[in-house]
Order: structure tokens, then sequence, then C-alpha cells
């Protein structure tokens, strides 16, 4: 049959795909089905239905009205459009004397159940993740929302992928520069394929080259729900759990789902220790070294011939032992990661315990610094969002500290914080409210005030609607 | 926003280098910083460099009147300060196009030029300071010519960056500067500082005059304000702030200034550019807190850093608009190699930057420029709203 | 220039950045280290004539974690910084100066030599300042032995302790500031040692702290043997004692004031603000020895009058006075008693301060700085009538009991 052959020239391999050939009274038919993706029984049911048909059928417009009525059936004609939805799961239905294609929606593929995500586990509240079916996906989404201002845009991405992708907001509180904004920089992607929702970042961040993290990234509803009602837009991806939101400021770093379902004095609390977890994390190690290789007179008396005392013998340089120990950690990290979980106790036992003491035993490495290093990656994990790009900047600053003491470190500090103030991708500065100053929004960022005080949607994300609650 | 977004991207050191525009900030993003901003900026400018070493060079050069030479040219900045807060105030285009409207293309850049040079001045004041306090104060065997490269790489960050980004930065750091002044203030007021050495007042009238005469070279701080002209969103109240902060950060500059001539007041000969703010207390705290007084001291001195900063970023957007190009980076490049040369080679002795900056050319010069700045835009920014007025009704005659 | 290009020359930047601060100087010499240092906490100061001799406490780590042995160094240089010089050289390291605690200057040290110290050192401006009787280096050596048998790791304690014990105290810039000041004046507290056999010394060291209660005068020591700066054969540094003031004028020292004018200075000096007054109080015709107090607060200053040529000098005290004597005098509960407490102090406070004026006469010194504050308020005064012998000297004592 001619529109079957169609459809299957355009395959390299043409036995990727099942045809079922079938006599519907005196017209005969091919229906194709892509069996890893469309549900089969289904394939069965529809054949049966037509081959046994009473109806006198004539066109594809017949077959659709009176055999397959039970079923999701579009009629295209577009050959590019019917192979696509075959390689999504659709059927195909071909019928002799027709250049046109019933598609019947039968897609049935396997997923994971819904779970709680690892990267974003809670003591309290809910429990639910994303996971990689688009479809399961948008129903949490939509069951947290219930509303027709919920607008769900999709569309494909990836030439050989055909991935599909769902852009979500809310209609009446999004800000249109911003859907625009995002839309248009989606479009302009051309790639062959998109594998995860990590592809797209560096298309809708403003300076893809930079360190710091210009978009927002959950598994969990709940923290979509929540961005989405702030004004923010979501890019959800077909096989990926995560979910991509922007605008995107820095103190998002810093907040975390759980901070919402405890006491607010206590989510203030905690998010005070993770901006001082931060720069702990950050500049610990540098003002170290800065202050052993240059400014010792600034260490008090007592606490410096405790020091001295510590690193009596030690062979390296402050800076190149401190370095050193910030370089194992960073291994011993890597490699308890990628380690299966078993093998990776016995990784830390060895890198943290063995290696660690024996060093300092040994007189290689100085218990100060030991310490130092376990405080700064410690206090690090209390971001966990930001560990990679924070942990290459830590090993700048200690070098800038230790080769050029206070005065490097303040002017890289001060180069960094520039940078960062310089990025403003979708009108909304990176480092608000902080700078420029919005007061207001000053209620969920280093505070977690109770919701009752927060009226306002925040100032620094764009929204056409700053009303949150009378 | 879309516009918006591609223009702020077009703005950064990858930006595009058309001619269109050239000489105002990096972006079309026409108000590029808050009132709170200026707000804040106008502080840092008002205390930073007149913190810094210029009482140790007055106190050693008067003795315990170095205190009443600061509040005198504290004084005359605030004075310039009114007419450049009423232009900003009044004024809604950047102060580039407010001077070609006015003066035309090629009085503008003549003024610019000459606008350049002097904030180019100011750049090299600020950084050899900068550069003094660290070498001798902070870090022992600092080398100058390998460490200023560390301060050129922020400076030409801050050049090829949007006035925002700058302003932003300042207004981030204000609170730990703020802190840091609290810290020492606190320390100079607990430790029971002895104020009473800083009298008698004029008891020696002619080092006094002679010392006035000397160091002008510290006024004109508000000058790179000119930058924040057309590009500020204000508020009602916002230009009342900024006066005020000017008369606060004043008044801080001169209260450590009254400290330190109080400290060496009857020892004047003892203070050198060691002696900082770290080094004013009488009674020791220093073993029990470790030196709190002089770790505040160097994490304020970010704020001379941000001056320095500012100064850069005005030299670079003046050449830009002389040259008529947005070429930021390789200005910003240019600016810095500039900078390099004089710190490392015309001003390698200390002795050479104070001759340079007490010369009487220098005194001359500089208040000056530090009036006539302010003025100019006050001036051409009355003519400019004028023009716009009498435009706008010939206009409207016309339309009726 | 495209994007691309211009992302190169970044790169190309950032690897000369990077290459130009790994190689630094900084970065392969190791001399700046804190291990390459030497801690100083005390430095001893002697001549000032044709030699200087500087002598420094140290702090070196010993092989327990946390502990610090001490030792001194003594070296001689034709100036001060050829002795500072020296000093790194005795040392095999670079000395750190900036944690000295304490400077110690001996009786031959010359004035200026503190100038230098403090411009041409690391040594920090509000460093404590001390005398010694003798040599700085004996006393020195002393103080080291004391400190290690006490556990003491800096010599901050010397300065604490003097001014708990109503001893004024000085900085190095207060030394010097004072001394450059019109009235040409600078103090020192003197720190003595006392010694006893070293089967006593527990018991000796107890009767030093307990000494205030035993006599009317003075507020703290004075029981056990007084010191001569070195240590003797069989007798071992048992305490250490800092009741008395070296008076320093432009030249050099130029007295020693005893306790009791010492503690008039210290009414007068402003951060001097406690220790115990012990007074005689005359009530109901009798006479009660030593009803003791506790010092809570003072306001000290000195007003002139140029015109009458009269210095004033006016003190209110916050006194809580405690005891058994007191508590006796209490049982009365009268205005009284409370009149003659308070008419004791006053004339206890006095007496001392009369007692100051009296040995600053002798020893050609201002302690009070009487006329810094003639130069102060009328410096045209100063300059053609001012004599300090001929300014009439008022006090006006004001005492409140708490």
């Amino acid at each position: 049959m001619e529109a079957a052959q169609r459809i299957l020239d355009k395959f390299s391999t043409p036995d990727n795909v099942v045809t079922h050939e079938f006599k519907c009274g005196k017209k005969s038919g091919v229906l194709i089905v892509q069996p890893d993706l469309s549900d089969v029984a289904t394939a069965r049911a529809v054949v049966f239905a037509l081959e046994n048909t009473a109806q006198k059928l004539g066109t594809l417009d017949d077959f659709n009205r009176y055999a397959l009525l039970e079923y999701d059936v579009t009629i295209s004609s577009d050959v590019d459009d019917c192979v696509n939805k075959l390689l999504n799961g659709d059927m195909l239905l071909c019928i002799e004397g027709e250049s046109r294609y019933a598609v019947i929606n039968a897609r049935k593929y396997t997923t994971r159940g819904i779970t709680e995500p690892p990267t974003e586990t809670v003591m309290r509240g809910p429990r639910e993740g994303f996971i990689e079916d688009l479809k399961t996906n948008l129903s949490l989404l939509e069951r947290r929302l219930k509303t027709p201002d919920l607008a769900i845009e999709r569309m494909e991405i990836g030439r050989k992928s055909k991935t599909s992708i769902a852009l979500c907001y809310l209609s009446s509180v999004a800000d249109e520069k911003v859907i625009k904004n995002v839309k248009k920089r989606l479009e302009k992607i051309d790639i062959d394929g998109i594998v995860d929702s990590h592809y797209l970042v560096p298309y809708i961040e403003e300076k893809p080259l930079s360190l710091f993290n210009q978009t927002g990234l959950s598994e969990k509803p709940d923290i979509v729900t929540a961005k989405l009602l702030e004004g923010r837009v979501a890019i959800f991806v077909d096989g990926s759990p995560m979910v991509i939101t922007v605008p995107f400021v820095v103190v998002e770093e810093f907040q975390s789902g759980e901070d919402y379902y405890q006491r607010s004095t206590y989510g203030t609390f905690v998010r005070l220790l993770r901006y001082l977890g931060l720069i702990l994390a950050l500049l610990l190690p540098a003002l170290y070294v800065a202050l052993q290789n240059f400014h010792y007179t600034l260490i008090p008396v007592r606490f410096m011939t405790t020091l001295m005392t510590a690193i009596k013998g030690i062979p390296l340089s402050p800076l190149a032992e401190t370095v050193f120990v910030l370089l194992l950690f960073e291994i011993i990290r890597e490699a308890s990661v990628r380690m299966p979980r078993a093998v990776g106790m016995a990784m830390s036992i060895v890198g943290a315990l063995v290696l660690g003491e024996t060093a300092v035993s040994a007189g290689i490495i100085s218990s100060p610094a030991v310490m130092v290093i376990a405080l700064s990656s410690i206090a690090l994990f209390t971001v966990p969002s930001m560990i990679g790009s924070m942990s290459v900047l830590r090993i700048i600053f200690t070098l800038i500290g230790g080769l050029c003491g206070l005065f490097g470190l303040i002017l890289a500090v001060l180069f960094t914080l520039h940078y960062i103030c310089s990025l403003n991708a979708y009108d909304a500065p990176y480092l608000a409210p902080f700078t420029p100053l919005v007061y207001s929004d000053f209620k969920d960022a280093i505070e977690r005030s109770p919701f009752p005080t927060m009226k306002q949607r925040p100032k620094s994300i764009p929204n056409n609607n700053p009303t949150r609650q009378a | 926003m879309n516009s918006v977004s591609q223009q702020q991207n077009n703005g950064t050191a990858l930006g595009s280098e058309n001619t269109k525009n050239a000489g105002t900030t990096n972006t079309r993003e026409t108000k590029q910083a808050s009132g709170k901003q200026l707000v804040a900026i106008i502080f840092i400018l008002a205390m930073a460099t007149k913190m810094f070493l210029l009482p140790i060079f007055l106190i050693q050069a008067s003795g315990r009147d170095g205190y009443l030479i600061l509040t005198v040219y504290g004084v005359f900045d605030l004075v310039t300060l009114v007419p450049m807060i009423i232009t900003i105030r009044k004024c809604d285009v950047d102060f580039f196009e407010l001077l070609s409207s006015v003066l035309g293309k090629v009085g503008a850049k003549i003024v610019v030029a000459i606008i350049g040079l002097f904030l180019f001045f100011k750049l090299n004041t600020a950084v050899a300071e900068i550069l003094n306090f660290y070498g001798t104060n902070v870090l022992a065997d600092f080398d100058t010519s390998l460490m200023i490269i560390v301060l050129l790489v922020f400076l030409t960050a801050a050049g090829t960056h949007t006035l925002r980004s700058l302003s932003r930065l300042n207004e981030i750091l204000m609170p730990i500067i703020v802190v840091c002044l609290a810290v020492l203030v606190a320390i100079v007021v607990l430790t029971g500082f002895d104020f009473g050495n800083i009298l008698p007042t004029v008891a020696d009238g002619k080092s006094f005059i002679s010392a006035l005469l000397k160091h002008p070279a510290w006024v004109g701080d508000f000058t790179p304000l000119v930058l924040f002209i057309g590009r500020t969103r204000t508020k009602k109240y916002t230009w009342c702030f900024a006066a005020g902060s000017g008369l606060i950060g004043t008044g801080i500059a001169v209260f450590f200034a009254i400290a330190l001539s109080a400290a060496f007041g009857n020892v004047p000969m003892l203070i050198d550019s060691t002696t900082n703010l770290s080094n004013i207390l009488q009674f020791s705290v220093g073993n029990v807190y470790g030196r709190l007084d002089m770790f505040s001291s160097v994490v304020w001195s970010v704020s001379v850093f941000i001056e320095a900063a500012l100064f850069f970023y005005a030299t670079c957007r003046c050449v830009s608009f002389v040259i008529g190009k947005n070429a930021h980076f390789i200005i910003s490049i240019c600016t810095c190699v500039c900078t390099y040369v004089v710190q490392v080679f015309a001003l390698t002795d200390p002795m050479i930057f104070s001759l340079a900056v007490t010369s009487y050319a220098c005194a001359i010069i500089t208040p000056a420029m530090a009036a006539g700045i302010p003025m100019i835009a006050l001036v051409c920014a009355v003519i400019y709203n004028k023009k716009h007025k009498n435009v706008g009704q010939a206009a409207g005659r016309q339309s009726a | 220039m495209t994007k691309r290009k211009k992302l190169l020359i970044y790169k190309a930047l950032l690897f000369l950045f990077a290459f130009f601060i790994a190689f630094m100087p900084s970065t392969s010499l190791r001399n700046k280290e804190v291990n390459s240092r030497v801690i100083v906490g005390i430095l001893g100061l002697d001549g000032g004539g044709e030699k200087v001799r500087l002598t420094a406490q140290y702090v070196m780590p010993t092989e327990a974690q946390g502990s610090t042995g001490k030792d001194t160094v003594t070296v001689e240089g034709e100036t001060l910084d050829e002795a500072a010089e020296a000093l790194n050289t005795a040392l095999g390291r670079r000395v750190e100066l900036g944690h000295c605690s304490m400077v110690i200057v001996g009786k031959d040290a010359k004035p200026e030599l503190l100038g230098s110290l403090m411009t041409a050192t690391d040594v920090a401006a509000d460093v404590w300042m001390a005398a010694a009787d003798g040599k700085a280096e004996d006393l020195i050596a002393d103080l080291t032995d004391f400190m290690s048998k006490t556990g003491a790791t800096d010599a901050n304690f010397i300065a604490y302790s003097a001014r708990k014990a109503h001893i004024a105290t000085n900085t190095l810039l207060g030394f010097l500031s004072d001394l450059g000041s019109a009235s040409k004046t600078a103090y020192l507290p003197l720190v003595e040692m006392q010694s006893g056999k070293a089967s006593e010394s527990g018991d000796s060291s107890s009767g030093g702290s307990s000494g205030g209660g035993k006599g009317g005068d003075s507020s703290g020591g004075g029981s056990g043997e007084e010191g001569k700066g070195g240590s003797s054969e069989g007798e071992q540094k048992t305490g250490m004692k800092v009741e008395k003031l070296a008076m320093y004028g432009e030249n050099g020292r130029v007295g020693i004031f005893d306790s009791t004018s010492a503690r008039g200075v210290a009414w007068v000096s402003a951060p001097v603000e406690k220790g115990t007054v012990c007074a005689d109080v005359e009530y109901e015709g009798k006479t009660i020895k030593g009803v003791c107090g506790r010092l809570l607060k003072k306001h000290a200053s000195v007003k002139i009058d140029e015109k009458t040529g009269t210095a004033t000098v006016k003190i209110k005290a916050f006194i809580e006075p405690h005891g058994d004597k007191f508590n006796t005098l209490f049982a009365t509960n009268s205005k009284k008693a409370n009149d003659a407490l308070i008419a004791g102090y006053k004339k206890k406070i006095q007496g001392e301060v009369e007692s100051a004026v009296g040995s600053s006469l002798a020893a050609t010194a201002d302690p009070l700085f009487i006329g810094r504050e003639f130069y102060r308020h009328s410096p045209d005064y100063f300059k053609s009538e001012y004599d300090y012998y001929s300014v009439k000297i008022k006090y006006d004592i004001e005492i409140a009991l708490k």
C-alpha cells in the first residue's frame, strides 16, 4: 500500500515498526505500530474492531466515525508529522485509496513510580517528586493548581529526539515579557536531541559560561507550584524529573521546601545558618592561609602560639598544605559520589579517617588545616545546589589569599560580587532583594516570615499581579 | 523585556562596539541606579579617601589642626555636592548627551576630555593611597609592581561592566562598611580616647594655611557623580537623603581625623603612612580580641576600592565619549595600562607622589575642577531644560 | 571582534593573570609565613647613649600540642634599628613584634628610643608599657621565671593588675603623647619583683596579695621584701609588685613616685577607675583606722583659671565601703557616720593627690598635666606667664557612697 510504504520508507530499519494488514469489508488497510512505545492490546482491539465491523466504510472519516469511536483519533496527511507521532507511540491507520492517515493514540511506556526525590528530601511536607514522564509530571502540577489560569504550552525540541517540552506559567501572574523571552530562547534552539532538562539550561541562561546557577531546578511539585505562584515560568522536559524555573535569584539557593513546613522562627534561623555556612565555606580556607602567610598580627596571641605549635615541622607551606587538603577533600567527595553506595561508606572511612589521621600524625599536614577544610566543607553542604560553583571559587580564593593576602582576597571577593551584580536575566536582579534593595522581599530572603505577613509576591521577580493575599 | 535583556548583554564585556551612544554607560537602559544606590555612593565618596591617608598627611603638615583642614575640604566638597544633586534631580538626560546638546559635539568632547584627565588623576591618587596603605600597613614586603595587577584586574572588570553593577556592588557592601565603621567608632569611643589633645586650635597659623593650600588634591570626590545624571531613578526625598549621606560621610571622616589628631597631636613627627585607624588606640584591646580594629580597618578599605573603581569607570566612559566608540573592554585595558605605567614608573617613590599631589599647580587645578564640573553640569542642565521647554511650547502652539 | 575571539582573549588574559600570580615572588619566598617567625611577648629597652640593649622574651612552640615555652635573649646595637636587626640574627628567625604585649623600659633608657621603637618596628602603638627599677633585662629574666611558674601566657596582666590596684598605666603612644605635650611629663608603672626563699614562696605570694588589709596606706602589696632587680643567690622571685610610678621628662627618668604619690596620680588619670581606698575615719571623737571601700567609678579633671593662675583638681569618686569596720559604723545608721566616712575618704584622696603634687615639684615633673591644660585652654598665657611652680592648686573632691 502506498501510504504505508511512504511511512516505512522514512525508517532506516523498517523492522522497528510492526504492520498489521486487515480487511474491513472490501477495503484493505494497514495498521502501523511502534511496539516498544504503544499498547499492543489497543492495536489488537483496533484490528479486531475493524475486521468485524458491520458498517460499510469507505473513507478514513467513516472509519473514524463508525469503527474507531472509542479511540482518540486524528486525521493527518503530513507524513513527517505522522512519523513523529508514530515514534511517540501512536498507531497509524492507512487504507487503500487514501493518502491520509488516522493517528490513533495508543501511547504506553513504562515509567517509574512517584517517589521522594533524593535531592530534596524533607522531614515534614509532601514527599511526591517528579518522574521522567511528562504527562505524570504535568498531572502532579495540575493537581496543585486547579485554575484555568495555568497555561501549559507544549513544544518539541530536538531534530532527532523530538523531546516534548511544556512551558507552564500562571497567565494572570507571570510577566508576559518573561514568557515571551523564554519562548523565544526555546524556539531558537536547534539541536539534534535533548536528553534531559539540563540540556536546556545554557540556552535559557543569560550567561551560560558563568560559574553561577541562573535557573532554578527542582524535582518537587510543591516547590514548582510555589515558584509559579510567585510569577515564574516552569519548563518541563519529557524524560527528566528536573523542572527548570526562571527567573532565578540567588536567594532561591538558600531557600528549601522544608523552610515553609516548620515554624517560621526556626526557618529563619536555618536560613541564617545557610548564609553563614556559605561565607565560612568560601572564605575560611582563604582567610586561614592569608592570616598565616601575611597577617599574623591580626591573630590573638594565645591563638597564635597554639597555631604555631600545631604547624611546627610541617614541610608544606600553608598555601600548599591548604590547597593539598582541599584537593584531597574534593577527590574523596567525588569518589564517594561515584562509588556504589555500599563501597561509598568504606570510601569515606578510608578517606576521612585513615588518610586524614595518618597524614596529620605523619606530620605532612597539620590538624588546624584539616579542621579548617573540614569545617569549610561541611558548611558548604548547607547550600547543596551551590557545591559545584563554590568549590571552584573556594580554591581560587584560597590561592589568591595565600599569594596576595587580604589585599588580594578582598579584591577577589569584590570582583566576584561585582560580577554577580551584573547578572540580571529576565529583568530579575540576581542579588535581589539585597541589591537593588527591596525591603518587602526580605520577608522571604534572610528571614522566613509567617505566611499571613507575606501579602505581596516578591518584587524581585517580574510579575503582573503583585498581590498575593488580601 | 527581551530587547532590554539583549541590550544588557551587549553592554557587557562581550558587547557590541557600536558608535551609537558612545561614552554613555554601557547599556542603553536609561535608569541604571536607584535613589538608594546614589545615596550609598555619596556616602562612600564623602569619606573613603578622606579617611584613608589624608589625615596622616595633614597631621604631618599641620599637627593637631589636621582635622580642621579636613573639615574645610569636607565642607568644600559638600558645597560642590549641592549643584550635583540638583542636576541629578532636574536633568533627565545623560551627562554626555547634555553636554553635546548644549555645547555642541566638539565642545562637549573637549570638556569631557578635561574631565577625564581630572578623573584619571583622582583615580591615581586613590590607587596610590591603596598601594601605600597595603604596602606599608597590611602586607609585609609588598611588591607594588605585582600587587597592582590584582587591583587593576578588578578595576578593569569595573570598567567593562555597567554603572548598575557598580552601584549594586556598593549597595551590597554598604552594611559591611557601616559595621566596620561602627566597630572602629566603638573602639575609639569606648577606649577612653583623650579628645582634649586637639586643643588648642590653630596654634600655628602659618603651617595651618600652608597645609590647607598643599592638599586640595583630595577634594573633588563627588565629581564621578556626573555619571548618575539622567541615569538615576530618584524619588521625592532622594536628594534629601543624598545630601544627608554626604553630610554623615564627611562627619565620619572628620571624626576619625579628630581621633587621629588627638592621638598624634602632641607627637606629629611620629605619624607616618604605617599609622592608620588601626594604630590610634591608646588602651590595648588588640591582644584580647585579636586586632579587631586592624581587621575592621582592612575590611572598611573596600570603600576606597569602590571609589577607585568609580573613578576608573568614569575615566573609561569619558575616553569612550571622546573617541566616539563603545569599545569598553579595550578602553578599560588601555586605562589600566596607563594607570600601571603611572603607578609603577612615574610614582615609584612615595615622595614623588607626595610632591605631585602637594604641588601648587595641583592646589589650584583640583579645587577648580571639583567646583567647576558640578557647575558646568548644572548650567548645562538649566540651559537644556529651558531649550526643551521652549521647543515643547512651540510644538504645543503649532499643534494647537 | 567576534564573541569567540573575545572569549579567546579573556581566556588568554586569565591564563596570563594566573601565570603571573603563580610566579610572584611571594609564592617562592617562605620567609613571611608564621612558621618562620618567632613571637616576642615582652620587649625590654636599656641604654640609649652609646649602646642600645634590647631584651626579648620570646615564645617557642614545644613538642606538646598547644603548650609553649618562654626564654629571653639580649642583644646590643648602636641604634635601635641595629639592635632590632641583631635580635633577628640572635633568634635565627624574623621576630614578630606585632604581638608584643609589654615594653619594659630600663632605668637608663632614653625616651627617644621609644619614638624609634614605634616608627621603626612593628610594635603596636597601643602596647602596654612598664618601667624597671634597674635594668629591663634583669626584670624580664625574673618575669619570665615568674610567668612560667604562674602559667601566664602574655604580660598584659601586669597592666591590668596595676589598674585594678589603682595604679596609672600607659601605652606606648600614650607615653609619647604625654611626653610630647606641654607638660613634657610621662609616667610608667614601676614593676618590682618580690623575692623569698623557695620553700616560702606560696606564703609569700599570698601575703603579697592580701597585704592591703594590714596597712592603711595602699591597697596591694607591701608585705614582701623588695627586689632589687636581679635575683640573688638562694632567693627566688615569688611575686610581683606594681605600686610605684617612674616619672619621665624629656631627657629620661626624673624620679620614682612612692605608692602614695602614685595613687595620687592615679586619681587624676582618667582610665583608672577601679581599686580599693582605705581611710582613717574620725567618728564621735574616735579614730577608726582602715575603713576600706571599693572604688566603683570616678570622674577626674583639671580645671584652670589663667586669670588667677589657679588649677583645680576635680575628682568625683563613687565608693562602696565594706568590711567589719564599715559594718560597725553602718550599724549606727546615722548621717553623722556617713559624713564622717565621706570626710575620711575625701581627706585620704586629697592627701594622696597632694602627695603627688609634692613629689612632682621635687621631681620637676607634671604628672597631673596641669601645664597641658593651661596650654590647651589658654595657649597665650601658657607661653607668656605659665610656671608650674607658681600655679595655685586647689582640690575639689566629691565622694558618693554607694
